[in-house]
């Protein structure tokens, strides 16, 4: 400790220098009150304290006793310090915390509860039976926490003066520890936590004044629990970092956000905060790889503390730049919060309905893709291994009960899982790098539970699929399947000819041809629903049936010949589609001719020659060349033309009786509101505090209000006006003194406040 | 309306002013008998009012009829939609239009009765100043701008009424004189809002404002509280002023007309869409409606507009018209009154009654034999005996009610004012002739 004491003594001497001014107003409110001694049944308990002789003839002002400095009051011998003990002078001031041995202490009974005493204590005023239980608490080494918060108060109020009005800057090291001590020790008291924060807070930043200064890389680490005041050492670490030109980190942006008065964190950041906040760090350093630099406001810090005692004021003022009125950081972090948190809304909303499964494959398989990927490594080890040897390299089957199991899933006795269910399936999946064929997500219809279902193993970029070329391969080979299922026969070798072809469209991406790949072997496997093909197409309007057609042909056509196999499956989906068979020819002649018509000039009889050098003869128009491929557009055109009408027919046909539960479910019993939900964290501390006493006298209410810088009536009215809105009734009841109505808020309020 | 739970310290309230024969401020819906068509209307005028519209009614009604009782009812209504009550009676130093104070005084008195849902009993001004305040004070710390610009932006909306400007000059004082911890300043402020400056020397002394609120402009200064009082977030302003009759008692044709003048402009400005969330709810007496001499029948202007739907007589009632008239408690409510109040003296738990459904009926008998026909006609006397009655019972709880009947005291009920005065000198000439 001497050490630690010498050691600050030693920074005084630079502090004047960078603590401008430090200045102490007294309140003068506070002595025109008036002051109404409370009441207690000391008559016959009182006692008359006396100080040592020598003591009384030294000081007949007040002094502070330095901790193993042993002072007796009343009988009570106190040794461990840190207290205001004298009689002021009656031209001195008066201050809450000073103990005047000469006042009268009870004997009995001791007011441990400090069931008398008010908000604002002073030992001046307490009942002689408090004073007895505040000395006792001293004399204990006030370090029993069962005692009322009241006691702490009031020898915190010293400890306050002692560091801001006496300016005992070498005592700082030492007063601090004792309020972490205090604080540590009334943890469960809101409003101390509060108070003993700011005193905290202040007198780290005074720390901060006198050590240097430099700027500090580090920035307090982030919390939820925050007050209605950016904190002062936030405030001056910001703004020295602003002056010396360096940009703030994803932390320093993250910290200022969440301390900064006017945030409101959305449910799901509250809810999964630990991911909101490395959600936040990545976007920002994403958005902002250089951090973000903001050019330093003018006015310079200027802080006041207002004494939690009430009993004074005290200007921190330092020559760095205040950036407490800077609004475009804020917007910025604000935004960036918005998106992590819409980021996180599903995750959120999982997690919400059951805590339990936070670390399910489930839930983190809802989380952003960059967020996950540690946990699902984690999470998934069985899985992985499973698929590994399941799937190899290229595809691999599984019952849909089986998959369901593997991935932590339930099915509560549905025969088709649901689709809901089965997007979460394929969302862990590709969380791992697998995909699943059929997918819903990508337009397929969804499993069976007892049915096979097919696993691949996407390419590194995703398992995405979402081209014109994907849906109209992915129709072609349903159709195919269907045409196949006709007669009852598959054929193998006509499946695998599409599939074939479907492999060599250069229109579609790796990961897609491996899609259907999957969708394929499916197909093969399963052949309802498609085996409902017939049926679901007689169903549909000949107009409808007549593009089908066309789109067969187009993509029967599409590599620019139609050989006997293709005719002979259109031959089958014609019959398929309930239309004449001769009406194949007639179309496939229209087909040549239609091409024919949009050709409407020369065909090439003989090809030029590279040694052609007199006349070039230029290059087909509508023909261009793209590297080695020859593309069509028109054709293109058409093909892509027609698979928007054949999805949306095919949408039709995949249909399935709508899922019970809609998509996304409302975030049942997610957003339970907190408490104090709707006021905001100026009000919500204002709250905090009234509900410490159950009466308030006018004036006290009036100060609490002035430290808070609230106006009164205004604060009653928006308080009432909230517990209207949430209870019913109000919380408040005006007048002198005004009365907290406990029994307006519900248990958990209550209990958030006790 | 959905039935409230009834609170103890309610109970109290209600029992001690039914006792004391005046209306209670707290817990109306307890009490509230029957009378659902026009408890309905005025609630649509009260939604009205909260969507941004006007209302203006004429609460008619013989004395005792329950007129005060009605528009206290409607007051708590008010409240709980949100709206900013005022409310006042008239009096010989209070009326709508004067040369001698006496309108400003009445503009005094409704801003000193300013009441909101969490101050329902008054003197809301000042919550309701603090509360714009200090929400401005909020969004401009938020959008980085001074708090007396904020004032002005939003209170830019009154600016283009009459003596908008002072008002918000008020207001933007308020401010200044709360951030400075100034007590008296502020007081002066909210002094100047309810009208309670003479003069207009005074007034610049105390907060550089030009002019003040006086006689002539009270109804502007009522349109200006109606669009403050939206701009500071609540529904809209309802004013509800009783005894009406005493602009009836206005010995000078001319300043009866000067007062009836002022109905007809809130009246006109309702009738053509002029005002924006406020209201006027107005009760008085028939005779203050249809004398023909110092009525508002008197005044032309206001008889065409106030004639009532001739087809809604002889039972069928029209809603619609500015006129709405309370008739008295028949035997049928008084019945469900008496039942209502035995309710609340049990806090709405049957098994807490402390007399039986049979005593109703011989208690209303007793009484019609005690005072003859006038009990039901006024109610006040019947309820207070009954009260009186459930108040021994319930702290003699062996007491038998049938017991007590004959010892509780009933007096016969009269108007207290001058009114009655002149009818008994009416009896004493028909003595005379006889």
């Amino acid at each position: 400790m001497a050490a630690v004491s010498s050691q600050s003594t030693a920074s005084m001497a630079s502090q004047q220098n960078f603590i401008a001014g430090v200045s102490v107003v007294a309140l003068g409110w506070i002595f025109r009150r008036k002051q109404t001694p409370l009441q207690g049944d000391s008559r016959k308990d009182s006692h008359q304290a006396a100080l040592d002789p020598r003591d009384r003839r030294r000081s007949r002002g007040v002094k502070w006793i330095a901790p193993g400095e042993r002072v007796d009051i009343a009988g009570h011998t106190i040794s461990a310090g840190m207290l205001y003990v004298g009689r002021a002078r009656s031209s001195d001031r008066q201050w809450r915390s000073t103990i005047d041995p000469s006042l009268e202490v009870a004997r009995h009974n001791a007011d441990i509860h400090g069931e008398l005493m008010s908000y604002w204590p002073s030992y001046a005023t307490l009942a002689p039976r408090s004073r007895l239980a505040y000395l006792q608490w001293l004399a204990g080494g006030r370090s029993d926490p069962s005692v009322g918060v009241g006691l702490a108060f009031l020898f915190f109020y010293g400890l306050e003066k002692r560091l801001f009005a006496d300016k005992a800057h070498g005592e700082i090291v030492m007063l601090i520890a004792e309020v972490e001590r205090l604080r540590e020790l009334f943890a469960h008291n809101r409003s101390f936590r509060r108070y003993s924060g700011h005193f905290l807070d202040a007198a780290r930043a005074i720390q901060a004044l006198a050590a240097n200064s430099g700027t500090v890389d580090e920035p307090p680490s982030q919390s939820q629990d925050v007050d209605w005041e950016l904190p002062l050492t936030l405030r001056l670490a910001l703004g020295r970092r602003l002056a010396a030109g360096e940009a703030l980190t994803a932390d320093w942006m993250l910290t200022w956000y969440l301390a900064h008065p006017e945030t409101r964190l959305r449910t799901p950041a509250s809810r999964a905060f630990p991911l909101f906040c490395d959600l936040f760090r990545l976007r920002f350093k994403a958005a902002y790889p250089d951090g973000l630099l903001i050019s330093p406001p003018k006015p310079k810090l200027n802080y006041e503390y207002r004494a939690a005692s009430g009993d004074f004021t005290s200007t921190i003022s330092a020559d760095s730049p205040d950036i407490i009125n800077l609004r475009q950081p804020i917007r910025v972090a604000t935004t960036l919060a918005e998106s992590c948190a819409d980021e996180l809304a599903g995750y959120s909303r999982l997690i919400g309905k059951n805590p339990d499964v936070a670390h399910g494959l489930e839930a983190i398989s809802l989380l952003p893709k960059d967020l996950r990927e540690h946990s699902m490594r984690e999470a998934g080890a069985d899985l992985t291994r499973w698929l590994e040897s399941t799937v190899g390299d290229t595809i691999g089957v599984a019952k849909g009960s089986e998959l369901l199991t593997r991935l932590e899933l339930e099915l509560d006795n549905a025969v088709r899982i649901p689709k809901k269910l089965v997007r979460t399936m394929s969302s862990i999946l590709e969380a791992l790098g697998y995909g699943m064929e059929p997918d819903p997500r990508y337009g397929g219809p969804s499993p069976k539970s007892e049915e096979p279902v097919v696993l691949f193993k996407t390419p590194k970029n995703g398992g995405g699929a979402s081209g014109h070329a994907y849906t109209s391969a992915m129709a072609t080979l349903a159709i195919a399947a269907g045409v196949a299922h006709a007669d009852g026969v598959i054929v193998d070798q006509e499946i695998g000819q599409l599939v074939n072809s479907v492999q060599d469209n250069l229109h579609l991406t790796a990961s897609e041809r491996r899609r259907l790949s999957a969708l394929a072997t499916w197909l093969l496997l399963v052949p309802p629903p498609f085996a409902q093909l017939k049926k679901h197409l007689s169903g549909i309007s000949e107009d409808s049936r007549h593009r089908l057609a066309r789109f067969a042909l187009a993509t029967a056509a599409a590599d620019d010949r139609i050989d006997a196999s293709e005719v002979k499956l259109l031959e089958r989906f014609y019959k398929l589609l309930d239309f004449e068979p001769n009406a194949l020819y007639s179309d496939l002649h229209a087909l040549e001719g239609d091409d024919a018509a949009i050709q409407d000039e020369p065909i090439t009889v003989r090809p030029a020659t590279a040694d052609a050098r007199k006349h070039r003869i230029p290059t087909e128009p509508g023909a261009e060349r793209a590297g080695p491929i020859m593309l069509n557009h028109e054709r293109i055109e058409r093909v892509r033309r027609e698979t928007e009408v054949v999805a949306t027919v095919l949408s039709d046909i995949f249909a399935e009786p709508a899922d019970s539960e809609p998509d996304l479910a409302p975030e049942v019993g997610a957003d339970k509101p907190a408490a104090f939900d709707g006021l905001d964290r100026r009000h919500t501390a204002f709250v905090d505090e009234l509900l410490r006493l159950e009466s308030w006298p006018r004036t006290d209410f009036e100060a609490l209000c002035r430290s808070l810088q609230l106006l009164p009536d205004g604060a009653i009215e928006t308080v009432n006006e909230w517990s209207f809105e949430r209870f019913d009734a109000a919380l408040i009841d005006d007048g002198d003194p005004l009365v907290i109505q406990y029994d307006v808020l519900p248990d958990e309020a209550r209990e958030a406040a006790a | 309306m959905k039935q409230p739970r009834l609170k103890a310290r309610d109970k109290d309230t209600i029992i001690q002013a039914l006792n004391a024969g005046v209306v209670p401020r707290l817990g109306l819906q307890h009490v509230q008998v029957g009378r659902a068509g026009e408890v309905q209307a005025l609630v649509r005028d009260i939604e009205r009012v909260a969507d941004g519209g006007a209302a203006f009614r004429l609460v008619i009604g013989e004395y005792g009829s329950g007129k005060t009782f009605f528009l206290n009812l409607i007051r708590l209504v008010a409240l709980e939609r949100k709206l900013v009550v005022a409310s006042a009676d008239l009096g010989p130093d209070r009326r709508l239009h004067a040369t001698g104070g006496q309108a400003r005084s009445l503009y005094a008195e409704l801003t000193r009765n300013l009441s909101t849902r969490t101050k329902p009993n008054g003197g809301a001004l000042a919550s309701i100043v603090e509360r714009f305040v200090a929400d401005a004070h909020k969004s401009a710390t938020a959008g980085g701008q001074s708090v007396e610009d904020e004032i002005d932006q939003r209170l830019a909306p009154l600016q283009d009424l009459v003596s908008g400007y002072d008002f918000t000059s008020a207001v933007a004082a308020y401010w200044r004189a709360s951030d400075a911890a100034d007590d008296e300043q502020r007081a002066a402020a909210l002094r100047w809002l309810r009208g309670e400056f003479g003069t207009k020397t005074e007034a610049r002394q105390a907060l550089n404002v030009r002019s003040i609120i006086d006689d002539s402009n009270i109804y502007d200064y009522l349109k200006l509280m109606a669009g403050f009082v939206r701009i500071a977030g609540y529904g809209g302003l309802l004013v509800t002023i009783d005894e009406m009759v005493n602009l009836y008692k206005l010995q000078s044709t001319q300043a009866r007309s000067a007062n009836f003048e002022q109905l007809l402009r809130m009246l006109n400005d309702v009738l053509q869409g002029n005002n924006g969330h406020l209201g006027f709810v107005l009760g008085g007496t028939p005779e203050f409606l249809m004398d023909t001499r110092r009525g508002l029948y008197s005044y032309e202007a206001l008889q065409s507009r106030l004639a009532e739907n001739r087809f809604a007589t002889d039972g069928l009632v029209d809603m619609s018209g500015p006129v709405l008239r309370l008739q008295s408690l028949t035997q049928e409510e008084l019945f469900v009154l008496l039942g209502r109040i035995r309710s609340i003296f049990a806090l709405g738990d049957p098994a807490a009654y402390l007399v039986p459904d049979d005593a109703f009926a011989v208690f209303m008998e007793h009484c019609s034999k005690r005072i003859g026909e006038a009990y039901f006609r006024t109610p006040r006397t019947t309820i207070k005996a009954f009260v009186n009655l459930l108040s021994v019972i319930e702290q003699n709880p062996g007491a038998q009610w049938q017991d007590l009947l004959g010892y509780i005291e009933i007096e016969h009920d009269r108007p207290d004012d001058e009114l009655v005065e002149s009818n008994s000198e009416d009896d004493e000439l028909t003595s005379f002739k006889l």
